[in-house]
């Protein structure tokens, strides 16, 4: 233990009631952090003597034990947790038990550490933490929560590098991000290629690919649950990292002991200082030309406010911003675009069954492009602006969990604002349009035991949009599980998930040019169907943990844009968009080892995507630019001892499907002097771009200087330098005089072999 | 500690700059192409009817694409139909190269958003189409804005009609007709609050430099047909553009059939 025992104390909080009956008594209660209030999911807990009798905690941390004698001692475990025993005897109705965490290495849970997994009805469904992120390697040493979901079955990435999601088939604009429960518009920094949440702040993040809770909607094919660090309410904790292209800085710690506490986490890219460096040094020289600023930075604030045992306040906001700038003789470019969202949640234990939660939030997401050419000028906007009111109560009965709530949003669409003017007055002119619509959702939901094997989830959503004209529709979810045995699980679920406010995207990057817009006369609300069956076991003493699951998806409505729709300073959007169908099929295979010294998964996916559209591709059926059929993903990690930790990735996936020109003609145009040569495109997304595949390694060494903790993490993208596509153009080769000789295809390639040294600390 | 980490550093500084080529020439598959006719056609008041049509080529299949020589071409308005015979033989005072024309003596007339009808067979098949041809629009006025670096950008107003959508191409040249083009802008009148209309280009100009500055009235074919080219020829290089198709307006074939207004004006030394 010398030199491991973290110095960090974390508490669990736990409220407990007991109830006794003929048998014995009734335990239940539900498992915190008390550092931060936040419930613990999946804590194991079983009886000390009768070692059949255990359970684990629900995703609210909630957990019931029948039949428990008085003579008996619970026990209780969690990863990152020390165990504690409690006599029975000793449990009152509320009791509060503060513990010394160990490292996480130290701890061993026993028993089959998946037992929550195979007990919960929940299928369709990763959970990841950012320790676990931070274990792999990442491109630039960013550690990016989003691009490691995508090394999980049923996900896609949208392109080399990018943090966007394409789940089991869904478009990038069907995600749901939610940070603290507060809607996110845009997940990504730097063109899709890192995502907005800084994993100093992140505690974890829950995505659903299927068999949603009826407690989520808004969205076809995904949640992506973003849950922060709360903070630590006891000590100060200083938490940081330099990296090759950013830097972070997380404070943490109490501001009034034991009532308010919080953490703020920022982080910063720093290439423009070197930029600014390099367009210094050529200033005045001919033929050089200006190196655009670029940088990105964010802050991440939290804080909670304990109120009483039974009352807490939890603030959350977030401030993120893209800046781009360009300055030379002629011209004056500056483009920004960020998010912007702040929520408080009221939590209230109205007793150890009951929870309310009640949220107010608002979100907000905008791109400012302002261009100044000499005495003239021009400034663009688009965004979304979301105020939002939530609220949950959730009910534990003996065998019956319940959750009911409410939602309800009033939405701001900026589309594409355009305002022009010269500083002689004779031009000016404005243009865009402001849109406006209110959304929300009722539902209901139960977790109920039925008969001795089957576990079911119910729940029904009933949700509405008003713009223009009323849409609502009934969201009906099932989730099934039935226990073929201890360690095996049967699960079958089916989502009906409606889509309101639409993403204008019409590439496979996360642009901050993007427009949401929401349904109104056109386009249509988007609805898709899902089914899943699937079955899960752990296997080999539980060292490991199985699971196949097969999907069907069919998506009503879905949007596209006719072939050159104008996306771009268009106030008109709704002329551009093509309503079709869409589907996805397929199945997914998982196998993963948790515990131990070396841990790891391998996932692989089988999967089908098409899209119809009566105005594209002639009405035929075309596979989605991210229809993968082969899609694997191989992850290792292996402690070597308490400094060194190497780990491994490994991805494999079928080419994207693009659209190549086939022929092409000379366009002699209305002056006749300059015939151009014009592509001309057949089908849509009827090629495929080679297979993509890639490994990156990771070595990780910690050390303990005298002030705290500290690691170099050394990260190696694309170890093996493969040349990945990104895109394929056609190109025409002229002579010295300009006439056309031939005409030749050309691969594109983002990222070689990239190495990079990251230091993090911890003080 | 120290020294391995600046080698650490060092090595990977090396690295990065071990920037290889992110380019290169690939072989690629492309399925057989079935060399669908191309027409331009341009109905120039004044003008004789002129029609140029051969076969768009697979894309990597050589350099030059094949004319179409026995096809039977004629346009018919107002009731009169006008025989377009083949002839490639160039003529004085064409700007463009055509393979079918009219009699010189029969030229396009001055009747504004009457249509004209095109008939063009080939092997066989008639493909159709009707265009119109749009008011003249002159220019009001130009203007011309030069900065500290003697590099000059050129504007132009004119008149918008409020009541009918319309659609323009603004052109400029340098020096003449038929040097470089410094602008080529297509714009529709949503841009425009009233009929006090004006477009300008970017500091393209030298000061001192000649340009020529053309505004073109377009059929709405015309500009779908002239935008979704621009878009075909974006979406050919760049990963982030909109797949785009032609859009023809002869059904059954790639092309252009429209008439075409413009008014021109000479700018001498741009100041």
């Amino acid at each position: 233990m010398k030199g491991i025992v973290r110095t960090c104390v974390f508490c669990l909080f736990i409220l407990l009631a007991q109830e006794s009956n003929a048998q014995g008594y009734r335990i239940e209660g539900i498992i915190k952090d008390h550092s931060d209030s936040s419930v613990m999911i999946g804590a194991v807990i079983h009886l000390k003597h009768d070692k059949t009798t255990g359970t684990t905690t629900d995703e609210n941390g909630h957990f019931i034990l029948d039949n428990v004698q008085h003579n008996e001692v619970l026990i209780i475990e969690n990863v990152g947790y020390a165990s504690v025993e409690i006599p029975i005897s000793k449990i009152t109705a509320r009791t509060s038990i503060y513990l010394k965490s160990i490292a996480r290495d130290e701890i061993i849970v026993e028993g089959n550490p998946y037992k929550e997994q195979l007990e919960s009805t929940q299928m369709s469904t990763i959970t990841l933490t950012t320790k676990e992120a931070k274990l792999l390697p990442a491109l630039f040493g960013e550690v990016d929560l989003l691009k490691t979901l995508q090394l999980k079955p049923g996900i896609q990435s949208g392109g080399e590098g990018s943090s966007g999601l394409y789940v089991r088939g869904g478009g990038a604009d069907q995600n749901l991000f939610l940070l603290d429960g507060i809607t996110v518009y845009n997940p990504s920094h730097l063109f899709g290629f890192f995502s907005v949440f800084n994993a100093d702040a992140v505690k974890n993040i829950t995505l659903y690919k299927g068999g949603f809770p009826a407690m989520y909607g808004g969205r076809l094919s995904s949640v992506v649950d973003v849950h922060t660090n709360k903070g630590d309410s006891s000590k100060y904790i200083v938490n940081g990292g330099i990296g090759l292209i950013s830097s972070r800085l997380a404070l943490e710690g109490p501001l009034v002991k034991g009532k308010l506490w919080g953490i703020v986490a920022v982080r910063r890219t720093y290439a423009d200082v070197f930029t600014r460096m390099l367009n210094k040094a050529n200033e005045g020289k001919p033929n050089y030309n200006t190196i655009p600023d670029y940088y990105f930075y964010d802050v991440n604030l939290q804080l909670t406010y304990k109120m009483n045992n039974r009352n807490h306040l939890h603030f959350t906001g977030y401030l993120g911003r893209d800046i781009f700038k360009l300055k030379n003789e002629n011209n004056s470019i500056a483009f920004s675009w960020g998010n912007t969202l702040g929520g408080v949640s009221w939590v209230r234990d109205i007793d150890s069954n009951t929870t309310l939660t009640t949220t107010l939030s608002a979100s907000d997401y905008q791109y400012n492009l302002k261009n100044d050419v000499s005495s003239y000028n021009f400034k663009l906007t688009s965004g979304i602006t979301d105020y939002g009111v939530t609220s949950q109560l959730r009910k534990v009965f003996k065998k019956h969990t319940f959750q009911t709530g409410l939602q309800l949003n009033r939405y701001v669409f900026n589309i594409s604002r355009l305002q022009a003017a010269s500083s002689d007055g004779k031009v000016n002119f404005s243009n865009g349009s402001k849109l406006f619509g209110t959304g929300g959702g009722l539902y209901v939901n139960d977790v109920f035991n039925w008969r001795a094997r089957w576990i079911v989830n119910a729940g029904l959503r009933w949700s509405w949009f008003y713009r223009e004209k009323f849409y609502q529709g009934l969201e009906p979810r099932l989730q099934v599980n039935y226990r073929l045995k201890e360690r095996v699980s049967i699960k079958a679920s089916y989502s009906r998930m409606y889509q309101y406010i639409h993403l204008a995207n019409n590439s496979g990057a996360s642009l901050p040019t993007d427009i949401w817009y929401p349904s109104g006369n056109i386009p249509s609300p988007q609805r898709s169907d899902q089914v899943a069956l699937g079955y899960e076991l752990s296997f080999l003493g539980n060292k490991l943990f199985f699971s196949n699951e097969y999907y069907y998806k069919y998506m009503k409505n879905v949007l596209d844009f006719r072939d050159g729709a104008q996306l771009f300073i268009n106030d008109s959007l709704q002329k551009e968009f093509v309503l079709g169908k869409g589907e996805s099929y397929g199945a997914e295979f998982y196998i993963e080892k948790k515990q131990g010294k070396t841990t790891g998964w391998i996932g692989y996916t089988l999967s089908w995507t098409n899209r119809q559209f009566a105005e594209i591709n002639h009405g035929n059926w075309f596979p989605a630019r991210y229809d993968r059929r082969h899609d694997v993903s191989v992850v290792l990690v292996h402690k070597l001892n308490t400094r060194f930790s190497f780990s491994g990735t490994f991805v494999y996936g079928t080419g994207q499907a693009v659209s190549l020109p086939v022929g092409r003609f000379y366009l002699q145009d209305v002056d006749g002097v300059r015939p151009s040569n014009v592509p001309v495109y057949t089908e849509r997304n009827g090629f495929r771009l080679p297979a993509y595949h890639r490994m990156d390694i990771g070595v990780v060494y910690h050390f303990k200087p005298k002030w705290g903790e500290a690691d170099l993490t050394l990260s190696i993208y694309n170890v093996y330098n493969r040349r990945n596509t990104y895109f394929i153009y056609f190109e025409e080769i002229k002579n010295a005089n300009g006439i056309p000789v031939k005409y030749v295809a050309k691969q594109v390639s983002l990222f070689p072999i990239i190495p990079t040294l990251t230091f993090n600390f911890k003080w | 500690m120290v020294t391995k980490v600046r080698y650490l550093l060092l090595s990977t500084i090396a690295l990065l700059l071990f920037q290889c080529d992110f380019e290169k020439e690939v072989a690629i598959n492309l399925p057989q192409y079935d060399n669908t006719p191309y027409v331009e056609c341009y109905l120039e008041p004044g003008k004789p009817f002129r029609l140029l049509a051969y076969r768009s080529i697979g894309y990597f299949d050589g350099l030059i694409p094949t004319p179409i020589t026995d096809a039977v071409v004629s346009v018919t308005h107002r009731g009169v139909t006008v025989a377009m015979p083949y002839d490639n033989i160039p003529k004085d005072g064409d700007i463009r190269y055509y393979n079918y024309r009219s009699n010189d003596s029969i030229t396009v007339p001055m009747h504004y958003d009457e249509a004209f009808d095109l008939s063009i067979i080939i092997n066989g098949i008639t493909y159709h189409s009707v265009t119109t041809i749009r008011p003249f629009v002159a220019i009001d006025s130009l203007y011309n804005v030069c900065n500290e670096k003697q590099r000059c950008q050129i504007g132009l107003r004119f008149k918008d009609q409020v009541n009918t959508v319309d659609f323009y191409r603004f052109l400029t040249f340098a020096d003449s007709l038929g040097g470089d083009i410094k602008q080529d802008l297509l714009l529709n009148d949503e841009l425009f609050d009233d009929e006090n209309a004006g477009i300008a280009g970017g500091y393209s100009f030298n000061e001192g430099q000649s340009a020529v500055i053309r505004l073109y009235h377009l059929t709405k074919e015309h500009y779908d047909f002239l935008v979704s080219v621009k878009n075909s020829q974006n979406a050919n290089g760049n990963p982030f553009a909109q797949p785009a198709s032609i859009k023809s307006n002869i059904p059954g074939i790639l092309g252009i059939f429209t008439g075409l207004t413009y008014d021109s004006k000479l700018e001498e030394h741009v100041q």
